[in-house]
């Protein structure tokens, strides 16, 4: 039986305009706003400098003046000009909550780095870059060091279920039938971190760890040094990465940075 | 006969349906688009396609050995039973033992105490040690993984002869021969390796017999040693190392090659070379193990990254560098030396580089008799980024 005209019509029709807006969806999306795409800048390119949180680390330590720390303090605590404060999500300590990482403590090379790095697209994340673009270089030093020693203790907790001893001997050991190196080999013992290069996990809140190995896998978070990261998290399962972001979330966060000036932000 | 198909026809107009099958294209597939947009759907499908990774390959492994003693224990019954075949994982390398079945008991014991000196070398067998080295920063996953100069491929190579030192060595010769060289015994507290017999030498056995257990003897294990990289075309040249260095290895071996270590003092990433490295005696100073070494295993987590030509620039840049003395040096001149035991494989030992001859920096023991406070091995610094605290009193 001979199909009628208008089915055959019909179909041609739909599939065009099928098409077409589809067409249209991308080309309008393509190097659009970063809010819009899910690629972090050209993840081909390695981001240059790998010493790059060495260096900045090496400038907060040297160079931040109790007056910068003051002047972060302000920005952390109140924000300012239609750019929301810090403390909003990160808390006044630093302690961070959920999705928002815990910053107390960590090393300011690494904070800073991060927040270049949202800057330059290269780690994904609407509000994190637009405050990014309002911060002058040496507000991202100085706010950075700030963090880096508050003395904050821990308030991260295992809340996603994941199995706490496969955390522990991935942390430990890794899993090498999955390519995966002890996350303690770079993090350093303890998960404390290493020098500014390698942060410290411990104590970290495991839906943010979580969310940061799922970026990596995702290609929203391109930044880590000779693409490390984005192997090891290829090699770690869904169950994997609950299990590590759990166990992580158990440890004693490390010490802050000291300052010569401040032993802690009562001094500022 | 009439039918609701051609009444609805006349009534409506196929123009009407066209209509509505156009509109829901263009809802589903926008619906798709965006969908396929949304990063978190994205890691969703992606993550549960790699939940199958890890778990059934460690069950191919656990299955594999379980079967291996099973066959064994018939074995040990009667000699009617078929031989037991080697326990052989999913990607068909030879399955150690896991650490879950140490027996208790002094040979379990032993067992442990291996590899804690596996791990932790200078801590644990520190009187030994002249350097910041660990066995398991060359001999990846605790001496296990494949194609990283696993224990289990070595323990059943000895007693052999090697042309090393030209004699028959046994499995305990050869551990010696590795705090020698690779572990700098020279700089130790000691002056040397432990001594024959001792304690550490009979734990590191243990620990390497376990995991070998139920391989064969004298069998060239698929995995063992470190896959032969062929010399490229191109040769080598340190030049062009130092830009893969800078580019691939300064993140954890810095940009001195001294590693790094973490806010407890720890060494995490090993030193490659100067005082704190392996010495010139160590297989690990020739270009081509180097090389070897690094295509199979570096990155750490990304093996294979390098191409054999970067993994033998790089391996010539790092080991053009200085590094704790030849121990077989003593009472000959650097160029007898480099006649005796450095000719024959590519290798620096005795070459002039930026003006300097390569002959072995003073090591560790001889900085601290010296009094020179360059120690690779600091005891006084705790609190490395600045915590205040008096620093501890120093040897």
């Amino acid at each position: 039986m001979k199909r009628p005209m208008h089915e055959i019509t019909a179909l041609v029709i739909t599939l065009v305009l099928g098409v077409l807006v589809t067409l249209g969806v991308i080309l309008a999306n393509r190097d659009a706003g970063l809010e819009s795409s899910t690629q972090a800048r050209d993840a081909s390119a390695p981001p240059v400098a790998p010493l790059r949180a060495q260096k900045l680390g090496a400038q907060a330590r040297s160079e931040v003046t109790l007056t910068d720390l003051r002047a972060a303090r302000v920005l952390v605590e109140q924000g300012r000009d239609g750019i929301w404060a810090c403390a909003e999500c990160h808390g006044l300590d630093g302690a961070g909550k959920g999705l928002a990482p815990r910053l107390a403590g960590l090393p300011s090379g690494y904070l800073a780095k991060q927040l270049q790095d949202y800057r330059a697209g290269l780690r994904l994340h609407a509000s994190m870059q637009r405050l990014a673009e309002t911060l002058s270089p040496d507000e991202v030093i100085a706010l950075a060091r700030y963090f880096a020693t508050l003395e904050t203790s821990a308030s991260a907790a295992p809340r996603l279920g994941g199995d706490l001893e496969r955390g522990r001997v991935l942390a430990y050991e890794g899993d090498w039938s999955v390519g995966v190196p002890a996350c303690f080999s770079c993090h350093g013992s303890l998960g404390w971190g290493v020098e500014d290069l390698f942060p410290p996990l411990a104590g970290q809140h495991p839906v943010y760890t979580l969310r940061q190995l799922g970026a990596w896998i995702g290609g929203t978070r391109i930044n880590s040094p000779v693409r490390l990261m984005e192997e090891v998290a290829l090699g770690l399962s869904r169950r994997d990465r609950h299990a590590i972001a759990d166990f992580l979330a158990t440890l004693p966060p490390p010490r802050a940075e000291a300052t010569p000036e401040v032993t802690d932000a009562s001094d500022l | 006969m009439p039918r609701t198909y051609e009444s609805r026809e006349t009534r409506d107009g196929p123009w009407r349906r066209l209509i509505y099958g156009a509109v829901g294209a263009l809802v589903l597939i926008g619906l798709g688009v965006l969908l396929s947009r949304y990063t978190n759907f994205q890691n969703l499908l992606r993550g549960d396609a790699q939940v199958e990774r890890a778990a059934p390959r460690q069950e191919t492994a656990r299955e594999a050995r379980e079967e291996f003693e099973k066959e064994r224990a018939a074995r040990e019954k009667s000699v009617e039973a078929p031989a037991a075949a080697m326990p052989v994982g999913a990607d068909g390398y030879f399955v150690p033992r896991s650490m879950s079945s140490v027996p208790d008991g002094p040979f379990g014991d032993s067992v442990w105490r291996g590899l804690m000196y596996f791990l932790n070398t200078g801590t644990n067998a520190g009187e030994y040690v002249g350097n910041d080295l660990a066995c398991a920063n060359c001999h990846l996953d605790r001496g296990r993984l494949a194609n990283s100069a696993p224990m289990w491929a070595a323990a059943v190579s000895y007693p052999t002869y090697r042309g090393k030192n030209k004699r028959i060595n046994t499995l305990e010769d050869r551990i010696r021969g590795c705090f020698t060289y690779s572990m700098n015994g020279a700089g130790s507290p000691s002056g040397g390796p432990p001594p024959r017999g001792h304690q550490v030498l009979k734990d590191l056995q243990s620990y390497f017999f376990f995991l070998a257990d139920g391989a064969p003897l004298n069998e060239k294990l698929q995995g063992k040693s470190y896959p032969d990289v062929p010399k490229p075309d191109q040769g080598y040249d340190r030049e062009r190392g130092a830009q893969v260095f800078a580019a691939n290895c300064v993140v954890c071996h810095g940009e001195d090659g001294a590693g790094r270590r973490d806010l407890n003092g720890r060494v995490i990433f090993p030193s490659l070379w100067g005082p704190g490295s392996f010495n010139w005696g160590a297989g690990m100073h020739r270009v081509n193990t180097a090389a070897a070494f690094i295509k199979a295993n570096m990155p750490l987590g990304r093996p294979n990254a390098l191409s054999d030509q970067d993994a033998w620039d790089v391996a010539a840049f790092v080991n053009s560098h200085e590094r704790p003395p030849d121990p077989r040096q003593k009472g000959i001149s650097v160029a007898e030396t480099r006649e005796r035991y450095h000719s024959g494989s590519p290798d620096y030992y005795g070459q002039r580089i930026d003006g300097e001859l390569l002959d072995g920096v003073p090591n560790i023991s001889q900085n601290r008799l010296e009094g020179r406070e360059e120690s690779s091995r600091p005891v006084e610094k705790r609190g490395a980024v600045g915590s205040g605290d008096p620093p501890l009193p120093s040897e």
